[in-house]
């Protein structure tokens, strides 16, 4: 048992898993996208000051009688003191050769413009590796026209990048943390909103384990909107538990009523029969001694019988019949006792097959208890007719030429232990209220009709059916 | 073998020195030595004894080599001996040789609960501490001045200088800066102040300057009537010279004082940088500070706080040379060279060049 309970889904775990991958997997881009967008907008507040120190730089080159000098901008550097706590390294070479500076700054990568060279604008800027700590590097080239040719002065400022660093982690706490909070707040409301959304269904089931056996009472839960089907189906459900008992105890004390009364007659007849001395009216009680086993018998016979079916019907599968095969068989069984009663059975199948799903046991027993009720009724020498056709609704017909049924007692003789107003037979009252317990459970009506002279007709009329299985 | 190694460097490097040589200084440890912590500095011995000895009460297993030598001269042998130098501290005045020394990589950075407490002005990336502060001063011989009155600034230094050129030909005294590192960075400075010092150069070149790579030698000189004026001398060698020779009066000048910070740093190459961190965190508490005040320095935080504030209050024309990379432009090769060039031209040759 708790081996097939492990198998079953943790729906509130895999609802959880889900969606806390889907949100990290959005946090992680969200915190990624965080990390580049802060790392250049630092970039790009810092680049505008080595940009404007660049710039100072570049105009402090120049050429006099002793050589390229440089009026090396002090102004420049305090620009580059804004990130007070970053070193400073630069080179000037004109013409390709080092002039001054530091010698062995990293190189920028290969410039893509065109070889004819004009005095930039706005210096490259690249990330490199400088003295041990990463730098950020401006470069910029500058043609000096007062010689011919120009000389191209080029003019490298690199900055560690501390500044850099500070900033970006300014703008990328605040952010990773609102990031974090949202997250973990999602992860919560979803944690919650799972535990309201399936807290009807453990409701349900407390309610449903703390009831007393006896309790078949509809439960009464303030349940969501969304679970209310759940809780009529199970109303539905205990409902019919209920009419069930119901029947079955009704069914019980009738049936203890039925069995008590035929049995106290037998002992009565039996006592009087054992006193009687003389011959000709002991016959006559013993033949009825006989006849009222023979109801007993039979009483008997339908109250296993219906026992019978009700289990069937509660536990068998409807499979597919065809009902001309089953008349026709049960035609053939029956022949021979309406024989000895004088009376004929006649059997006209429908011109095509009748699939219907169906219980063959319960319509065999269905069809031998109204045949047996219509010979039973049936006066000597006349005909029993079982006709089966298709249109215009597939049915079985059963007629008879006996008395009939009065149209006030026709929907009576359906209940059970029902034995009408005169005694015409010998039954046990169970017959016809077994018939249309059968089916009904087939979907089925059963009609009952005068018969052409006179007579009954039964009809049992089925909803659905097939011409194939 | 090491050791060996080293000593024979040491020897090749003290006879390859150059014209001056270095001043040694060795404290031995009280009990029997275990490391040896080597200082390099351009701050005389004695202003560092008192706060030496009592860092090896707190280490008695410690000796200490001091090398008294000028701060140029510091800043070229650490290179020299790079990257086997023995050094474990260097001290020095000349802010920019320290800063560049620091931005070329050679410093390693120290933080401790105190460092960390530092004022942002006092260090520069953890890796260069200051520890006290010198206002830059003009120093005059009251007698030499004869009937002048003692100027209060450049302007009237320079119109005392244009009044009467014949008293003061030959008799300016100043830092020469070729030679001495923090002359190179005074005149760098006071270059960046204004047009003034530019004048005043024209001046000092017409008169012919004097020049020294000492503060106490000027001092000395100014005091036995060599010089009347000695111009940009540290400030605590001149307080303490004022008490010997009362003949000395000491200018701030009011246009603006220049002040200047001794500098600490431990090499990266430092055979004992724990030790040297240690000396620093001495050198920067409030009992540090105090015997670095006793023996005539000006300690650069308040003394008595417990929190480390800075003892400089930059009031009127005070101007604190701030610790920034502003300080590298002057330590470029090509214009330092050129700066030199200028200066020496301007201070030799000015009789040509003055007065277009």
């Amino acid at each position: 048992m708790s081996a097939v309970v492990n198998h079953h889904p943790h729906l509130r775990r895999r609802l959880l898993l889900l969606s806390a991958v889907v949100l990290i997997g959005l946090s992680l881009l969200a915190m990624g996208l965080m990390v580049s967008y802060s790392k250049k907008t630092a970039d790009r507040s810092y680049d505008l000051m080595l940009n404007s120190a660049i710039l100072q730089l570049a105009n402090a080159v120049r050429h006099d009688e002793q050589g390229f000098v440089v009026d090396m901008p002090v102004s420049a550097f305090a620009t580059l003191a804004q990130a007070p706590q970053d070193r400073v390294f630069y080179r000037i070479s004109v013409n390709g050769s080092f002039l001054t500076g530091y010698h062995s700054l990293p190189t920028a990568p290969a410039r893509t413009h065109s070889q004819q060279q004009l005095t930039q604008q706005q210096p490259d800027f690249f990330d490199a590796h400088f003295s041990g700590e990463p730098v950020r590097v401006a470069r910029l080239t500058r043609l000096n026209t007062e010689r011919q040719p120009f000389d191209e002065i080029q003019i490298e400022l690199a900055q560690t990048r501390l500044a850099r660093e500070q900033l970006k982690d300014e703008i990328l706490y605040p952010a990773l943390e609102l990031i974090l909070g949202l997250l973990f707040s999602a992860l919560l409301l979803l944690w919650l909103g799972i535990y309201y959304a399936l807290r009807p269904f453990t409701l349900i089931a407390r309610a449903l384990a703390r009831r007393r056996p006896r309790d078949l009472t509809p439960l009464l839960l303030p349940v969501p909107k969304e679970t209310l089907p759940l809780l009529h189906t199970i109303n539905h459900f205990i409902a019919r538990q209920q009419q069930m008992l119901e029947r079955m105890e009704s069914t019980t004390s009738v049936a203890a009523h039925q069995l008590r009364t035929p049995l106290a007659s037998l002992r009565a007849l039996s006592e009087n029969a054992r006193d009687e001395v003389e011959p000709a009216k002991r016959q006559r009680l013993l033949a009825g001694l006989i006849e009222q086993c023979d109801l007993l018998s039979l009483t008997v016979n339908h109250l296993l019988n219906q026992a019978m079916l009700d289990h069937r019907f509660h536990s068998q599968e409807l499979l597919p019949l065809e009902l001309n095969a089953i008349a026709k068989k049960v035609c053939l069984a029956l022949a021979v006792p309406a024989l000895q009663r004088q009376v004929e059975l006649s059997f006209e199948p429908a011109t095509s097959p009748l699939w219907i799903q169906g219980d063959e046991i319960a319509i065999t027993q269905m069809l031998n208890n109204l045949i047996d009720n219509a010979v039973a009724h049936a006066p000597a020498h006349t005909r029993v007719e079982i006709v089966l056709r298709t249109s215009p609704a597939p049915a079985i017909l059963i007629r008879d030429l006996g008395s009939g049924i009065p149209p006030e007692e026709r929907e009576k003789v359906f209940a059970r232990f029902y034995r009408g107003s005169q005694h015409r037979y010998l039954g046990s009252g169970l017959g016809m209220a077994i018939a249309r317990d059968v089916a009904e459970h087939h979907g089925a009506g059963i009609h009952l009709h005068d018969n052409e002279p006179s007579g009954l007709e039964v009809e049992i009329r089925f909803n659905t059916y097939r011409s194939t299985p | 073998m090491n050791r060996l190694r080293l000593a024979l460097l040491w020897l090749s490097l003290l006879l390859a020195a150059p014209t001056q040589a270095a001043e040694e200084f060795l404290q031995p440890a009280a009990s029997p030595m275990q490391q040896q912590l080597v200082i390099y500095s351009a701050t005389d011995y004695r202003y560092l004894q008192p706060l030496l000895q009592h860092f090896q009460q707190q280490h008695p297993q410690l000796g200490i080599r001091f090398v008294d030598i000028d701060s140029q001269e510091l800043y070229e042998r650490f290179l020299q001996e790079s990257p086997h130098s023995p050094a474990d501290l260097l001290l020095s005045s000349a802010m920019d040789l320290q800063l560049k020394l620091v931005n070329d990589g050679h410093a390693r950075p120290y933080r401790s609960i105190r460092t960390l407490s530092l004022p942002s002005q006092v260090h520069w990336r953890h890796e260069l501490f200051a520890f006290t502060f010198e206002p830059i001063l003009t120093v005059f011989n009251r007698e030499r001045l004869g009937p002048h009155p003692q100027p209060h600034s450049r302007q009237q230094l320079l119109a005392l200088l244009r009044q009467d050129p014949d008293r003061f030909a030959n008799q300016i005294i100043t830092y020469d800066v070729a030679t001495s590192g923090v002359g190179y960075l005074l005149a760098s400075q006071d270059s960046q102040q204004g047009l003034m010092y530019g004048r005043l150069l024209e001046a000092f070149g017409g008169l012919k300057l004097q020049l020294d790579d000492s503060s106490n030698d000027m001092l000395d000189r100014i005091a036995r009537g060599e010089a009347a004026i000695g111009y940009n001398l540290l400030g605590s060698y001149v307080a303490s010279a004022l008490p010997r020779y009362p003949q000395l009066v000491a200018m701030a000048p009011n246009d603006y004082t220049l002040m200047l910070m001794r500098l600490a740093l431990i090499p990266k190459t430092a055979p004992h940088p724990t030790l040297a961190g240690e000396l620093i965190d001495l050198m920067l508490s409030a009992q540090g500070q105090a015997l670095l005040a006793q023996s005539g320095l000006h300690p650069v935080l308040e003394p008595d706080s417990g929190q480390l504030r800075l003892a400089i209050q930059a009031q009127g024309p005070v101007t604190l040379i701030p610790l920034t990379p502003a300080l590298l432009p002057p330590q470029d090769p090509l214009v330092k060279q050129h700066f030199i060039d200028a200066w020496s031209g301007s201070v030799t040759t000015a009789p040509t060049k003055s007065q277009p």
